[in-house]
């Protein structure tokens, strides 16, 4: 993925340059994965696309947020690691990764 | 005469700094990024901080990291810190915002006061590029409650907060500001310069300006409610409500 990701990127999460006040978060939940994306003063994103890319760098999810504080979607992927984006245009992007411990039950 | 002499002179040259007692928790990375392992270390001691000595501390009765009102108890391990007994813990980061690294220890008979001194200490940690929380309290006795963010500052930021009781701004309320400098004391012109001191205004509010870069130590100390049997007599509990927060030098 961004193989390297889970592997590499471990090492270096979010860049604040290209976040531009966004700050995105995942998390396993059951059989759902829980995404929070929001703007620096809290806001939660209204309008913003959600992609999940796996270990082989294959986007195995894509779908808006909810403009809730949480968008739940489907738990895609596998154990190795999902690299989950938010894009909500106008350079405001972020992502987290989720690795095999978070992805563990 | 000679024993004259040497009074008046000493009278002159205070040989002791009036260095404050601080509670202190100096986390690794007062902003984290991330690394392999979502992991940051914290010392936790108790200290005249612009000094650099360590005092003893004892463990504490609670030591929390706390994130969008959820709190964990952090394992501490036991150190030298400072050169006198303190702890040290690896202390989880996994998700983005501010984290409060907190503790309450036992509360320290300090026989030069006459009383027992409890610090109500806590630091900030922001992650992963989220400040939100940042503003968040602990319900603790004593407590300052950050009106600035007490992280990503600029060394000559202004640094604002509310010294509260029982949730309750402190009107007036007399505020120590320490440097930690950790390779011991700077060279300074007068013991006066170790331990800043300000007032808060009517509402509790106190302002102070860091000079330079590092950590700085706020302590707003004030007289608990309880007291504790010693040697026969009830003595006072001071309650420190401190808060620690990093100035960053200009790049």
């Amino acid at each position: 993925m961004k193989a390297l990701l889970v592997a590499v990127c471990l090492i270096v999460l979010p860049g604040v340059a290209s976040a531009h006040g966004l700050s995105v978060f995942a998390f396993r939940q059951g059989e759902t994965l829980g995404v929070e994306a929001k703007f620096a003063n809290g806001r939660a994103v209204q309008q913003g696309l959600i992609r999940i890319l796996d270990a082989d760098d294959q986007v195995v999810f894509e779908g808006p947020v909810s403009g809730e504080e949480t968008t739940f979607v489907p738990l895609v992927g596998d154990e190795r690691g999902l690299w989950v984006e938010v894009d909500a245009g106008n350079d405001h992007f972020d992502y987290w990764i989720l690795t095999p411990s978070d992805l563990a039950e | 005469m000679k024993k004259l002499l040497l009074g008046t002179v000493l009278a002159g040259l205070s040989l002791q700094p009036a260095a404050a007692h601080f509670g202190m928790i100096i986390p690794s990375d007062p902003i984290f990024g991330g690394n392999e392992d979502r992991m940051i270390s914290a010392t936790f001691g108790f200290a005249h901080p612009f000094e650099a000595e360590g005092m003893v501390l004892e463990a504490p009765l609670a030591a929390q990291v706390t994130v969008n009102g959820a709190s964990t108890d952090i394992d501490l391990t036991a150190a030298t810190v400072l050169d006198a007994p303190g702890f040290v813990a690896d202390i989880e980061i996994a998700r983005p915002g501010a984290h409060i690294l907190s503790m309450v220890p036992q509360p320290y008979w300090e026989p030069a006061e006459d009383v027992f001194i409890q610090h109500f200490t806590k630091t900030y940690v922001a992650a992963y590029s989220d400040d939100s929380g940042w503003d968040a309290m602990l319900g603790f006795p004593v407590e300052i409650e950050p009106l600035s963010r007490p992280f990503a500052q600029w060394a000559g930021n202004m640094f604002q907060g509310v010294v509260t009781q029982n949730g309750e701004p402190v009107p007036f309320a007399e505020v120590e500001v320490e440097f930690y400098s950790p390779e011991g004391a700077l060279d300074i012109s007068d013991e006066l310069f170790v331990t800043q001191s300000v007032k808060a205004d009517g509402n509790g509010v106190f302002s102070y300006v860091a000079p330079w870069g590092g950590w700085w130590g706020f302590a707003a100390l004030m007289e608990g409610p309880d007291t504790i049997a010693f040697d026969g007599e009830e003595k006072a509990v001071e309650q420190g409500a401190v808060i620690w927060v990093n100035f960053e030098e200009a790049p």
